[in-house]
């Protein structure tokens, strides 16, 4: 898997840019990759040092529209934690 | 912080502020606390965006309105005290340069107080009337007073309106057999002769009973100032509630003891006679002010920015539209009654205002030479004054005690005055004709808008 199919985009909400100052980072990613593909694609693509990834697996929520039912798509959120002097200009030209 | 000063035509002046980036970043953090509070962005509660995401969104350019409104009239007052110049209006804004990392770059251009080079003050010629209260004068004064305090008694010995009676009336107006507006009062007093009502009524209504209704025909004058009713024949019915005369009092010490405290009538007439001659000297003072200020008017140079001819006018048409209000008038119905437009009794108040603006100017710059001022007793015991004349000292000390300074500027515009005057070459002349009570109120109305007037 490329490394640029591992992460899809950042998360940019209120909680994931609080979360920077921890040194972690946030990114929707491929449902299908594991911790190890998305530590070797943010190291490749940001050029830094990942220490650990967490994962977490969103279930769409149900949405209907009338009599129809259905479900917004399911998605893979991952935190990413950089070693110590490492960072991530994430919003630049995005 | 850069500022630079520049000279325009007609006392207006141009400074340009120039301040570095630092400057211009505490204005554009300032607008991001306030920009954040409205914006939107998904993801984050309002308020919350980080400047970053919101500069991202939005561009650098949102943070400027709110940075500019922070920071322009800061630097202004800045830019005003550094070059020392002295405003008389609000400046208008034009913003050269806003750059992030460089700098900001404002140009302000404002009226400020023109400067005044100031004729000849001193040693000017001047003619000071001199009239004595003669006893006519006296008597004048008191048949006026004797008048004001006659009393309306019903008239008992008769019972039909003569000329020079005061009747009690109720009227209907009716125009082509409907009522108009304003056509109708009941219970009004109405002297027979006056002139009050339009012509034709009042003659009428001669010869009425008590009690008596009558229709009474007239025709309103071409020139009247209700254009529907102008010219139109009209029919009242009046009736009459009743008659009265008015009687006067008889002039005798007890007359006087009734005004105040006066013990008898020639000692009412004293009072009159001092009150006649403060009035003479006042009037005296003023017109020898008016001439003496004219000429250095007249020989000194100033340029008034328009901005200042502009608030006095503002201030004048103010005064003039209270003063109408009071004499139960509106604007609008005083321009329609004169045929002028707003814009016309303004273009007319105009060189009064300069006039008015001018004598301002001028007797501050004198007063500034001379090295005029008040000083704390003075002011103290003009507060002292004032007071006693107020119906209530207590409270009128303490109004005057929190407005110091207009009552400091008012005693320095006097002194001026009195400088004025003790340095012009006064020729006195014998004065028989003019009427005081006229030399007085004319005399006194221009000046009284130089200082301020306590309340």
């Amino acid at each position: 898997m490329d490394a640029r199919d591992v992460l899809i985009r950042p998360v940019v909400t209120e909680k994931s840019t609080d979360m920077i100052s921890q040194n972690k980072y946030t990114f929707i990613v491929d449902m299908r990759a594991n911790k190890t593909q998305i530590k070797q694609a943010v190291e490749e693509i940001f050029k830094v040092k990942v220490n650990k990834v967490n994962t977490v697996r969103i279930r769409g929520k149900l949405r209907r529209q009338g009599r129809s039912e259905g479900r917004t798509s399911d998605y893979k959120k991952a935190v990413v934690t950089l070693a110590d002097g490492h960072s991530i200009e994430l919003f630049e030209g995005l | 912080m850069n500022v630079n000063l520049e000279h325009l035509e007609n006392s207006r002046v141009k400074v340009t502020v120039e301040v570095d980036a630092a400057k211009l970043e505490e204005g554009l953090a300032h607008a991001y606390r306030r920009v954040a509070k409205r914006v939107q962005i998904r993801g984050f509660r309002k308020g919350k965006a980080p400047r970053k995401i919101i500069e991202r969104y939005y561009g650098a350019s949102i943070f400027y309105e709110d940075a500019l409104d922070y920071l322009v009239p800061q630097l202004y007052e800045a830019a005003v005290e550094q070059t020392k110049i002295n405003p008389v209006d609000q400046p208008s804004c034009d913003i050269h340069k806003i750059e992030p990392g460089e700098g900001l770059s404002i140009e302000f251009e404002v009226d400020i107080y023109p400067e005044v080079e100031l004729g000849q003050y001193t040693g000017l010629p001047v003619e000071k009337r001199i009239r004595e209260v003669t006893a006519a004068d006296i008597d004048a004064e008191l048949e006026q007073l004797h008048l004001q305090h006659g009393e309306l008694v019903s008239v008992e010995d008769r019972n039909q309106v003569q000329e020079g009676d005061y009747v009690d009336l109720d009227f209907k107006g009716f125009l082509e057999g409907k009522p108009f507006p304003g056509g109708a009062a009941s219970g009004y007093t109405l002297r027979i002769g006056s002139g009050q009502f339009i012509p034709g009524f009042e003659e009428q209504l001669i010869g009425l009973s008590i009690d008596e209704e009558k229709e009474v025909d007239v025709t309103f004058p071409e020139d009247y100032h209700a254009q529907e009713l102008a010219g139109k024949d009209v029919t009242f019915v009046v009736k009459i509630n009743g008659i009265k005369k008015r009687v006067l009092p008889e002039l005798n010490d007890d007359f006087a003891k009734d005004l105040g405290d006066y013990e008898s009538l020639a000692e009412l007439k004293e009072d009159i006679r001092k009150r006649l001659e403060e009035r003479i000297t006042h009037g005296t003072k003023h017109e020898m002010e008016n001439r003496l200020i004219e000429q250095i008017i007249g020989s000194s140079t100033i340029v008034l920015p328009k901005s200042m001819i502009d608030q006095q006018l503002d201030y004048m048409m103010n005064q003039f539209e209270t003063n109408l209000l009071y004499s139960g008038m509106t604007l609008e119905r005083y321009l329609e009654h004169t045929q002028k437009t707003q814009e016309e009794l303004r273009g007319e108040m105009e060189p009064e205002a300069v006039n008015q603006l001018k004598r301002g100017l001028i007797l501050d710059a004198i007063a500034e030479k001379e090295g005029i001022s008040a000083s704390d007793e003075e002011i103290d015991r003009k507060i002292d004054e004032l007071a006693q004349d107020s119906p209530d000292p207590e409270q009128a000390r303490a109004n005057m005690e929190s407005s110091r300074n207009r009552l400091a500027n008012m005693i320095r515009i006097d002194k001026t005055w009195d400088f004025l005057i003790a340095n012009a070459q006064v020729t006195e002349v014998a004065d028989e004709i003019a009427d005081s009570a006229d030399t007085g109120t004319k005399g006194a109305e221009p000046v009284d808008d130089n200082g301020p007037e306590t309340e």
